[in-house]
């Protein structure tokens, strides 16, 4: 493990804090009040955006948890890492709420050169060697070329996963003194200010930071997966978190603030940051609340089943820890050590989650034109053949068969799920709205040709940096807005890739949908 | 255990096990990933099956002791001063405590049916002659691939003996070596029961896809028959397993 300083070294915790919760990553600063417009809510709705995934009812007391996101920037450094942990990170994000994944997919851009080659076949080994040990099948996906990927290739991942809704978990603390508790891997160094890495092009921060980049291991999230699914079973639980983006720091502060919304309760936390399991020496506070090693969750658990939560974790030989508690004082506190003293340091949950903006010109969108190419049949087959797309034995219709969808076999409630991807940077380029509504419009028609009924979609809305891009952006979103009502689909989640380019080029805008919809057998 | 039920609480009716259900005994390590797979084409068969944790060492009441595939424990065998690792399917599994009925399970030649990981393991115990190396174009590989039963035929059966059937493969370490002598004695006792056909997915050694022990106890397999798509062969493979567990 690297044991370079990071930037976090030197920084004050408030510093840190701020630095990293004002991160694009983190705040959605320039991209919150476009997305406050989308349309959210329909009869299938569970839990839309806002959560560690959507949920939508199956019916018959299932459900099924989505969500799809970009790792993007650690991909085109380190693809085979980089893409790895991607998918590490929206598996986490649909087992944190109970659910037991069930299919992955791959959305991919790459350049028109020569790195292209290489960048394919490191992301795809690193998505193959996550997904195939963790057994979530691959079961559909994409890969085109175009230019401007040349300096910054795409690599979203979807993935989705079954939950009856009793087990449901949400990203929330409800209760004074109630458990914080740490389990999984042991912080260090590595993803070090991903949050911020992600928030920025490679050119003005100091590029290829492999320091940003965390290592990934599938054994140690397939341990997590279970433990989690099976504490889902039983109401020892108040709420949990991964330690994604901004690890500890996030997590924390993310499960107190939902807490206080949802009960209107001045809830806080204490955190004792001499308690965290560590993998690296004399690491700093603001250090150990950054870290972005992979593979980590925060539970809030009840008190009174503290020993049996650990016992769960011990069964599957997870380190667990309760670093802090939830507390009734509105307050972020954290608990350290500094030059041999103990120390505190409080600050305001509502300051250090108090929603900031930043505002771009809506610059009409300039067209960048040029080849946008299909990736070949038998590369294609290379790909798919390296994922393990039949395990879970849902596959119906898989990538060995061609069209941009798949279905699986939902046999717990006797019915079939039909899943449908989409993107159109070709039109998006020429007119982001048509470019979004043709995208639209392809899904749709694949959920309507399989008989099936659309619930809802998830949404990865790829863009490049926000002086040229924010009006292609606000106008996707409109788009995508008012086809979801028309159409009567909601979005349930999605995620936001901004600063996307080359030398100072944007890549064309990449809105890649996936909708879901149900039919009987 | 109530997650369990969720998976496979549905008995398909058009391929029940008849009257007298087996009682099938899944190894569960912390890294199988066909282990509810696994359970379920027991299950829709009509038989009884059910896990065992790795780290039990009680010999089950049983009829069939299965090692499921998957990645028991993540198959990576890191380097502790770089953190570099390499892989080595199978070995970790060896120190699990639930070895110790594998190897009684064994000892008593009661049937063992490895699949994919399992078959892994197996040689790894030295249950199994032979070992599974990195395929041949050094990458993972799944697809469905056509497979065909020979030699003393999957657990014997004179009804599969013969035919080729598509089965699903999903592994990056599948290719079958032996030392000559070692095919020589696999040979002359009909021991490989199964081949790939037409397509060797892995450069496995004259195609082998799947071996039994000399005894005929122990099966193994790389091919997923879990994963089988027609409801028929599924059938005709669980049967098979009967005849022989009944006979």
């Amino acid at each position: 493990m690297s044991e370079a300083k990071t930037k976090f070294a030197e920084m004050s915790i408030e510093e840190a804090i701020r630095d990293t919760m004002h991160s694009e990553h983190c705040s959605y600063k320039s991209t919150r009040k476009f997305l406050a417009g989308l349309h959210t809510t329909g009869e299938h709705i569970i839990q839309g955006p806002g959560e560690n995934a959507g949920i939508l009812d199956l019916g018959q007391g299932l459900a099924l948890a989505l969500r799809i996101e970009s790792h993007n920037h650690p991909s085109h450094v380190k693809p085979a890492e980089g893409a790895a942990t991607g998918v590490g990170g929206i598996i986490r994000d649909i087992f944190t709420m109970g659910a037991r994944p069930i299919a992955l997919l791959d959305n991919l851009r790459f350049g028109a050169d020569q790195r292209a080659t290489w960048l394919l076949r490191g992301v795809a080994e690193g998505i193959s060697r996550y997904g195939n040990c963790i057994g979530i099948p691959v079961v559909g996906g994409e890969i085109f070329f175009d230019r401007t990927y040349n300096g910054n290739c795409l690599v979203n991942v979807c993935c989705m996963g079954l939950v009856p809704q009793k087990n449901i978990i949400y990203g929330n603390a409800l209760t004074t003194d109630s458990d914080l508790i740490y389990v999984g891997a042991r912080t260090g160094r590595d993803g070090m200010g991903g949050a911020s890495f992600a928030s920025k092009t490679f050119q003005e921060d100091a590029p290829r930071d492999e320091k940003a980049i965390q290592d990934d291991d599938p054994f140690l999230e397939k341990l997590l997966l279970e433990a989690c699914v099976e504490l889902a079973e039983t109401n020892w639980l108040e709420g949990m978190q991964d330690m994604g983006a901004a690890g500890l720091l996030c997590s924390t502060t993310e499960v107190i603030h939902r807490g206080q919304k949802k009960t209107g309760l001045p809830l806080g936390a204490i955190v004792d940051l001499d308690l965290i399991p560590a993998k690296a020496g004399g690491m700093t506070p603001p250090e150990f609340l950054c870290s972005e090693s992979q593979e980590r969750m925060m539970v809030v658990g009840k008190r009174p089943y503290r020993e049996r939560i650990l016992e769960k974790f011990t069964n599957w030989d997870l380190e667990a820890v309760v670093v802090g508690e939830v507390t009734l004082d509105g307050k972020y506190t954290l608990l350290y050590t500094e030059n041999g003293q103990r120390k505190a340091t409080a600050m305001s949950i509502k300051e250090i989650c108090e929603p900031i903006d930043q505002e771009w010109p809506l610059t009409p969108w300039r067209t960048q034109g040029g080849e946008y190419r299909k990736a070949s049949k038998s590369t294609i087959a290379s790909v798919w053949h390296q994922y393990d797309w039949r395990v879970g034995t849902r596959t119906i219709k898989g990538p060995n068969e061609p069209g941009h969808f798949a279905v699986l076999d939902i046999d717990e409630i006797g019915k079939d799920l039909v899943v449908a991807w989409s993107s159109d940077e070709g039109r998006s380029d020429v007119n982001p709205r048509i470019g979004i509504e043709y995208a639209f419009q392809k899904a749709y028609r694949h959920i309507k040709d399989q008989g099936a009924k659309p619930l809802g979609l998830t949404n990865c809305l790829n863009f490049g940096y926000p002086a040229d891009s924010m009006g292609a952006f606000a106008e996707t979103v409109e788009g995508l807005s008012s086809i979801c009502r028309q159409y009567e689909v909601p979005v349930v989640s999605g995620n936001v890739s901004l600063y996307n380019g080359t030398g100072e080029h944007s890549i064309k805008p990449t809105p890649i949908l996936v909708m879901v919809g149900i039919k009987d057998k | 255990m109530a997650i369990q039920e969720v998976r496979v609480g549905f008995i398909e009716k058009d391929i029940r096990g008849g009257e007298q259900p087996l009682e099938v005994v899944v190894v569960r390590y912390p890294g199988s990933n066909c282990d509810f797979d696994t359970l379920k084409f027991f299950h829709r068969g009509g038989h009884n099956a059910r896990f065992l944790w790795h780290k039990d060492t009680i010999v089950p009441k049983a009829d069939l002791l299965v090692l499921c595939g998957g990645f028991a424990f993540g198959d990576r065998e890191y380097e502790r001063a770089t953190g570099e690792y390499r892989m080595n399917p199978g070995a970790r599994a060896l120190k699990s405590p639930v070895m110790e009925v594998i190897d009684q399970w064994a000892k008593d030649e009661r049937p063992i049916l490895g699949i994919c990981n399992g078959f892994q393991i197996l040689c790894h115990a030295g249950l199994l002659p032979g070992k599974l190396e990195h395929n041949e174009r050094g990458k993972f590989f799944c697809d469905d691939v056509d497979v065909a039963v020979e030699g003393r035929s999957f657990f014997n059966s004179p009804d599969l003996s013969g035919n080729v059937y598509p089965i699903n493969i999903a592994h990056g370490y599948g290719r079958y070596e032996v030392t000559a002598e070692e095919y020589a004695g696999l040979m002359a006792n009909k021991q490989v029961f199964l081949r790939y056909q037409g397509f060797n997915p892995n450069g496995s050694v004259e195609n082998i896809a799947g071996v039994c022990n000399k005894d005929g106890n122990i099966w193994a397999m790389m091919p997923h028959p879990e994963r089988i798509v027609s409801l028929e062969t599924k059938r005709v493979f669980l049967e098979a397993i009967k005849k022989y567990v009944r006979s």
